[in-house]
């Protein structure tokens, strides 16, 4: 049996998700003063072998985009990868209050603002706390090229999609959280512990 | 806790802690020997005043955006590689100015579920950014050798080329040369003839005058006009003749496979047979001025200077053609002269000369400033080549934009 | 005479965690709409007293329902925004467009409590 099998276990799930969504993209305006716009969580349960495909179509950009990977751990453990179109990176510096900034790190700050809150709030309804590792550039590239050809050292994954972008700027980000193999049971587990609480 | 804090004073990276105001509440040893500032020094008083050089507004940002949001936040050496002037800890091996650090930001809840203090954990990262130093310099010098055998090979084959060219036009002017003589034989034979058979008609009008028929004769076949023109016609084609001659010639000597061992060779009569392979070059645009010293006969592969002193020729015609507006003309000077050590060519023109801002990359391979078609930007780094490392010689120009361009040729005795 | 709520919101989880944090002594009857669209039919069936609406929803989201309800003549309910988007300016925005109160997700009992409370409701 699969977690999207069944609907009220990938409803509840969604929701979970859009209410980490909601505090990151809170931390996102509070930093930088701007209203962040948030779309509705997609989740889908892909395998490795279909991984190119599927992020192709969540994501749907043509054109290079730059994309930025951070790994997160507990019970679960899984990574998140925030995917940024080119187009829209240029003068971003004037969001952060300080000089000197480079387009690199202004992509791993918001990178780990997005994923520490998303990802954070959502594991923190699950009662779980997670350590974060530091946030790292993949690199710029097509989309297709993001996982390349080599094997993947997982099977299946949850990947949860979520975009945020900055009224009046080019800017947009869409944010791939991965949950693989081992994870997706926890994860299945801590969902059902919340549905089961609902009931009760 | 005194446990804690012992094992916080042995951990080889530095830790420590500011509040809400970014007072100092937590030092460990590592801080301390690092800096230079003792725990007493520095807990209860200001981070930034404590540490004037470190990059306070972002600095600020980075606790600030900790504190608001309680998450972790993260800074690389990649971006921000001292942020803290700690001295390296290589003290014998050395090899890098400061030691390179990554920080992680992390976020101490007080009891009422805020923020009370972050916990900074600085880590030496420089072992890792000498090592990508390391990696990054190897492999800048991998893509710098790998372009420098590209463009050997580049060049080779460009020289290769021409080599080829220039058999082939040897080989053709060899057959060229075989009818030419027989033409031209065959053309002063008809010239004598005609003027023999002129004289015979002169000797039968005389012996048979008859005024009427005559008249009539010689209006049917216009003799006078014939008298008059062949012998012209004859000394045109034999003229034309003459410098289809001296063309195949000179393409002959030019074309001269490079022989292995240099020889000797007379500069001067290189330097006429490229003016006459190259008239089309600079006919329309330039008058030829040539100033032909008495030089000795130099050692050396002759159709590779042929080539050099090409290339300067049609550099020179396509300066004078981008200087003059038609029909107005320039002038290429040819100077020949020696010292006791070299024998000196230089060709001048009063043509566009060179700007400034590309005088020092001329001689790079690839460097061109002609449209496409015109120039492959090979020919300077190429007759570099052939006068530097073939005879130890040397290629050098002046120029004025606006004034034109001289090169000097330096071939040593 | 019960209430009549209007719960809007695109999860199902998420409109049965709002039915269940609502005061247990309130006498009610709940409909449920999973967009906008869906919330102005059953509006146009039946007057709602209260709408409690979120934000991000697919077909026709939040803000576009509190735009097209200000616009019409039927009886205006009283619409309070659950909302994971917890931005200030979201807030702003909402209550700007006529919401009347702002309870962030995932809600309480005791913060929908408050807001029912805050628009005059109990």
């Amino acid at each position: 049996m699969t977690l999207l099998d069944e609907p009220m276990r990938s409803d509840a799930l969604a929701e979970l998700v859009n209410i980490g969504m909601g505090r990151a993209g809170d931390s996102l305006a509070r930093l930088f003063n701007t209203f962040i716009q948030l779309s509705i969580p997609r989740l889908e349960l892909v395998e490795s072998t279909q991984i190119s495909a599927v992020t192709a179509a969540l994501v749907g950009t043509a054109g290079p985009v730059i994309a930025v990977r951070q790994a997160f751990s507990s019970r679960i453990r899984g990574e998140a990868i925030a995917i940024y179109p080119a187009a829209g990176c240029d003068s971003l510096a004037d969001l952060v209050g300080y000089p000197d900034v480079t387009s690199d790190e202004l992509l791993l700050e918001i990178t780990n603002i997005l994923v520490g809150a998303c990802v954070g709030a959502l594991a923190a309804q699950f009662g779980l706390a997670l350590s974060f590792s530091p946030p790292s550039i993949l690199g710029r590239m097509n989309l297709p090229e993001l996982f390349g050809t080599r094997p993947l050292p997982w099977q299946r994954a949850l990947i949860a999609e979520i975009n945020f972008g900055i009224v009046d700027r080019a800017f947009c980000c869409h944010l791939l959280t991965f949950w693989p193999d081992a994870s997706i049971d926890v994860l299945l587990r801590a969902v059902d512990a919340f549905l089961a609480r609902l009931e009760g | 806790m005194d446990t804690a804090i012992t094992t916080l004073d042995h951990l080889n990276a530095g830790v420590f802690s500011v509040d809400t105001e970014l007072v100092i509440v937590r030092w460990n040893q590592f801080m301390a020997s690092h800096s230079g500032k003792s725990v007493d020094e520095v807990i209860g008083r200001d981070l930034f005043a404590c540490f004037p050089e470190l990059p306070e507004r972002w600095l600020r940002w980075k606790l600030r955006s900790v504190f608001l949001l309680g998450a972790f936040a993260f800074s690389s050496w990649k971006q921000r590689p001292h942020v803290f002037r700690f001295p390296h800890n290589r003290p014998l091996t050395g090899g890098i100015d400061f030691m390179c650090q990554d920080l992680a930001f992390l976020p101490v809840t007080a009891a009422d579920g805020t923020v009370g203090s972050v916990c900074v954990l600085v880590t030496d990262a420089t072992d890792a950014a000498l090592s990508q130093r390391a990696l990054y310099d190897a492999h800048s010098r991998l893509e710098r050798e790998v372009s420098e055998r590209r463009r050997i090979e580049d060049e080779l084959q460009i020289s290769h080329k021409l080599e080829a060219v220039g058999q082939l036009a040897a080989g053709i002017a060899h057959e060229i040369n075989t009818p030419i003589q027989y033409v031209t034989d065959s053309v002063s034979f008809i010239g004598e003839a005609f003027a023999e058979m002129r004289c015979i008609v002169q000797t039968y009008r005389q012996a048979l005058y008859d005024g009427t028929r005559r008249m009539a004769l010689e209006d049917n076949t216009d003799l006078a006009y014939l008298e008059q023109n062949v012998p012209a016609a004859v000394d045109r084609a034999l003229m034309g003749l003459d410098r289809v001659a001296a063309l195949v010639r000179a393409m002959k000597e030019f074309g001269q496979p490079s022989l292995t061992a240099k020889s000797f060779a007379d500069l001067n009569r290189a330097v006429t047979t490229t003016l006459t392979v190259a008239q089309s070059e600079y006919k329309d645009v330039a008058e030829i001025e040539l100033e032909f010293g008495d030089v000795p006969e130099v050692e050396c592969h002759i159709a590779e200077l042929n080539q050099v002193f090409l290339q300067l020729i049609v550099n020179a015609a396509h300066a004078i053609a981008d200087a003059h507006v038609a029909p107005a003309r320039g002038t290429i000077r040819i100077k020949t002269w020696c010292d006791a050590d070299a024998v000196f060519i230089s060709v001048s023109d009063n043509g566009t000369g060179i700007p400034a801002p590309i005088r020092n990359r001329i001689f790079e391979p690839f460097f061109t400033t002609k449209p496409v078609g015109r120039g492959a930007g090979q020919g300077l780094a190429i007759a570099r080549s052939i006068i530097v490392d073939r005879h130890a010689g040397s290629l050098t120009f002046e120029t004025t934009t606006g004034r034109g361009t001289i090169f000097l040729v330096r071939l040593p005795r | 005479m019960a209430t009549p709520i209007l719960v809007v919101d695109d999860s199902a989880v998420s409109r049965s965690i709002t039915i269940r944090s609502l005061p247990r002594d309130w006498d009610v009857t709940v409909t449920q709409a999973s967009n906008g669209k869906e919330a102005l039919i059953a509006l146009h069936q039946r007057p709602h007293a209260v709408v409690l609406l979120d934000l991000n929803m697919p077909v026709m989201d939040g803000y576009e329902f509190l735009k097209v309800v200000n616009h019409w003549s039927l009886p205006r309910p009283t619409v309070i925004v659950l909302t994971g988007d917890i931005q200030p300016e979201a807030q702003a925005r909402v209550k700007q467009l006529g919401a009347r109160a702002f309870v962030k997700k995932p809600v309480q009992p005791l913060n929908l409590l408050g807001a029912l409370k805050e628009c005059g409701l109990l």
